[in-house]
C-alpha cells in the first residue's frame, strides 16, 4: 500500500486539498473554487458564532491526514475564529491560504483568487512522493445505517471479520455509536482490556441510557419485531457485531485519536445529558462518519441493507450490504455484495476476506464507488458544547 | 429440495447460527411447518431440524430444548431469557422470550 507523510508525521492515503467556508455566507464562493480542482474537497460550518464543536471539526478535518492542503475562504464579519484555524493549519506544516471576501471585492475576484490559491498547493502536492505504508499506519472508522434484517446476519458479521483480520495485521479500528449498544452491556463489559475502560463504558453507557430517556429513542421498534428482532440484546449485539471481536483498548471522546496502536476503539460521543441543551450523539450517517475523521480515521466503512449513497468528504468509504436486493437494485453505490451469506453462496468468512481485501486496494489508491460517484457528504452542526464531550 | 426416503420432496430450508453457542438459528428464507430447516454455522451445514410451525425470514428457531427461564444465546450471547419450555423447531420471538433489560436496577 502506498500512502503520503505529512510535515506534521502523519500519514494519508489520499492527497486532498480542504477549501473551507467559516460561514454560510461563504459557501458558495467556496463550492465554486472546489468545483474548478479534482482534488479539492469542499466543507464548512454554516454558523456565523463560535462554537466549540464546529471550529474543531474544521481544524480536524483540515489537519487530517488525507489532507494536503488548505484553502479557507472567510466572508470576514463573522465570529467564528477563523485566525485560530489558519494558525492551527499552517502549526500542521500544511500549506494553507486564506480568502477573505469582504477584502478580495466579492465574489468574482475571491473566486478567482482561490482558484490560483488551490493551483499553487497543487504544484506543491504534486512534488510529493507517494511512500510504502503498512496496515499500522491505518486508521479505520465503521458506520452502519439503513440497516434492516440482513444487516446483522450478513453486512455486519462480515465487516467483524474482515475487522478482526486487519486489527492482527496493525490497524486500529474506531466503532462508535454507543447508544446503539445499550441492550450489550454485560456483553460488553467482557470486551474491554482493563477495568479503567471498564469504568469509562460504564459510565458511557449511563449517559447514553438517560439520553435515550431524555429523547425518547434507542428503544425496539415495531419494525424491528416484524423482521425478527426480539430484545434489544439482540439489536444491540447484531449492530456490535461489525466492530469484530477482539478487547476494546480504550474509549475515545469526540476528536481524541487511538494512542495504543492496532486494536479496537470506542469513541462515547455521547455528551452531558443533564444540560438542558441535550443534542443528539449523531443527527445523521454523514454527522458520523464525520466524527470518525476527526478521530483519525482515514478510511471508513459503512454497512447497509436497505442501502445508503453518502460518501465522506476527505476520505473513502466503502459500502457493504447484506441485502441480496439492495445490492443490485444499488450496484452503483454498493462496493461490497455479502448478500451472499443470505442467499447461501458465500460464508462470512469468504465475504470478509473479500473486504479486507477491497480495503487494502482502496487504501491503495483505488476509488471507492462513492469516490466515483463524487459523493463528498460531511455534516457539522452545532452542538452545545456542553452537550458534546471534546477529547 | 431434497429426496426423503420415501421417495417424495421434502422442502429444505436455511437459517445461519451466528455462533457455536447459540441456541437459535435465524432463518434466510421463510419456512412452513414440516420444512426441514438446515442450520448452517460459518460454512457447514450442522444438521437439520423440521420447523414446528411456520416461521418467516429473518426470525428465529430453537435449535435445542430451551427451559422456561433459560438464556436465549445468539451471537454467543445471552439476548433474554425464555418465558416458558420452547421445543427445537419453535419460533423463538416476542411471545416466549423477554429481554434482560431493568434486571440489573439500570
Amino acid at each position: 500500500m502506498k500512502g503520503y507523510i505529512r510535515p506534521d508525521g502523519r500519514i494519508g492515503i489520499r492527497n486532498h486539498i480542504a477549501v473551507i467556508y467559516t460561514v454560510e455566507c461563504a459557501r458558495h464562493v467556496a463550492d465554486s473554487i472546489a468545483r474548478k480542482a479534482e482534488d479539492a474537497h469542499l466543507f464548512g460550518f454554516p454558523g456565523c458564532f463560535e462554537d466549540r464543536y464546529g471550529s474543531r471539526m474544521l481544524r480536524e478535518l483540515a489537519t487530517h491526514p488525507n489532507v494536503a492542503g488548505a484553502v479557507v475562504v472567510r466572508l470576514g464579519c463573522e465570529s467564528t475564529n477563523v485566525n485560530a484555524l489558519v494558525a492551527a493549519i499552517a502549526e500542521s506544516g500544511r500549506p494553507v491560504e486564506l480568502i477573505a471576501i469582504q477584502e478580495a471585492g466579492g465574489t468574482l475576484a475571491s473566486i478567482e483568487r482561490g482558484v490560483e490559491a488551490v493551483r499553487r498547493i497543487g504544484r506543491h502536492i504534486a512534488a510529493a512522493k507517494p511512500v510504502a505504508i503498512d496496515w499500522s499506519d491505518l486508521t479505520v472508522g465503521v458506520e452502519c445505517g439503513g440497516s434492516d434484517a440482513t444487516s446483522g446476519l450478513a453486512a455486519n458479521p462480515a465487516t467483524g471479520w474482515a475487522v478482526d483480520r486487519i486489527i492482527e495485521r496493525g490497524a486500529a479500528v474506531i466503532f462508535s455509536e454507543l447508544p446503539e449498544l445499550l441492550g450489550c452491556q454485560h456483553y460488553l463489559s467482557t470486551r474491554v482490556a482493563d477495568e479503567a475502560t471498564r469504568q469509562l463504558l460504564h459510565e458511557g453507557l449511563r449517559r447514553a441510557r438517560r439520553l435515550g430517556q431524555r429523547l425518547n429513542a434507542f428503544a425496539i421498534s415495531g419494525g424491528n419485531v416484524e423482521g425478527g428482532l426480539t430484545t434489544i440484546e439482540e439489536k444491540s449485539l447484531g449492530a456490535l457485531c461489525k466492530a469484530g471481536t477482539k478487547p476494546i483498548r480504550a474509549l475515545l471522546k469526540t476528536a481524541e485519536k487511538p494512542s495504543a496502536g492496532a486494536g479496537l476503539y470506542l469513541l462515547d460521543k455521547v455528551g452531558l445529558v443533564e444540560d438542558a441543551l441535550v443534542t443528539h450523539y449523531e443527527e445523521n450517517d454523514s454527522d458520523g462518519l464525520v466524527a470518525l475523521l476527526a478521530s483519525g480515521a482515514q478510511l471508513l466503512l459503512f454497512t447497509t441493507g436497505r442501502g445508503s449513497v453518502v460518501g465522506s468528504v476527505v476520505a473513502p468509504v466503502i459500502k457493504i450490504c447484506g441485502n441480496p436486493l439492495t445490492s443490485r437494485r444499488m450496484r452503483d453505490n454498493i462496493d461490497l455484495d455479502a448478500g451472499g451469506i443470505i442467499a447461501g453462496t458465500r460464508s462470512v468468512a469468504e465475504s470478509g476476506a473479500e473486504l479486507v481485501e477491497r480495503i487494502r486496494r482502496v487504501a491503495d489508491g483505488e476509488p471507492t464507488k462513492a469516490e466515483t460517484l463524487g459523493h463528498r457528504e460531511y455534516y457539522i452542526p452545532y452542538k452545545p458544547s456542553r452537550a458534546c464531550d471534546l477529547g | 429440495m431434497k429426496l426423503s426416503r420415501r421417495g417424495t420432496y421434502i422442502a429444505s430450508k436455511r437459517s445461519i447460527k451466528l455462533n457455536a453457542a447459540d441456541n437459535v438459528s435465524t432463518l434466510l428464507e421463510e419456512a412452513t411447518a414440516g420444512d426441514m430447516v438446515a442450520i448452517v454455522l460459518e460454512d457447514r451445514e450442522q444438521a437439520s431440524i423440521a420447523a414446528l410451525e411456520r416461521i418467516p425470514f429473518g426470525h428465529k428457531m430453537a435449535t435445542e430444548p430451551i427451559d422456561t427461564g433459560a438464556f436465549v444465546v445468539k451471537y454467543g450471547a445471552a439476548i433474554g431469557k425464555s418465558l416458558r419450555p420452547i421445543r427445537p423447531g419453535e419460533q423463538v420471538h416476542v411471545h416466549n422470550l423477554a429481554g434482560l433489560q431493568g434486571e440489573d436496577g439500570e
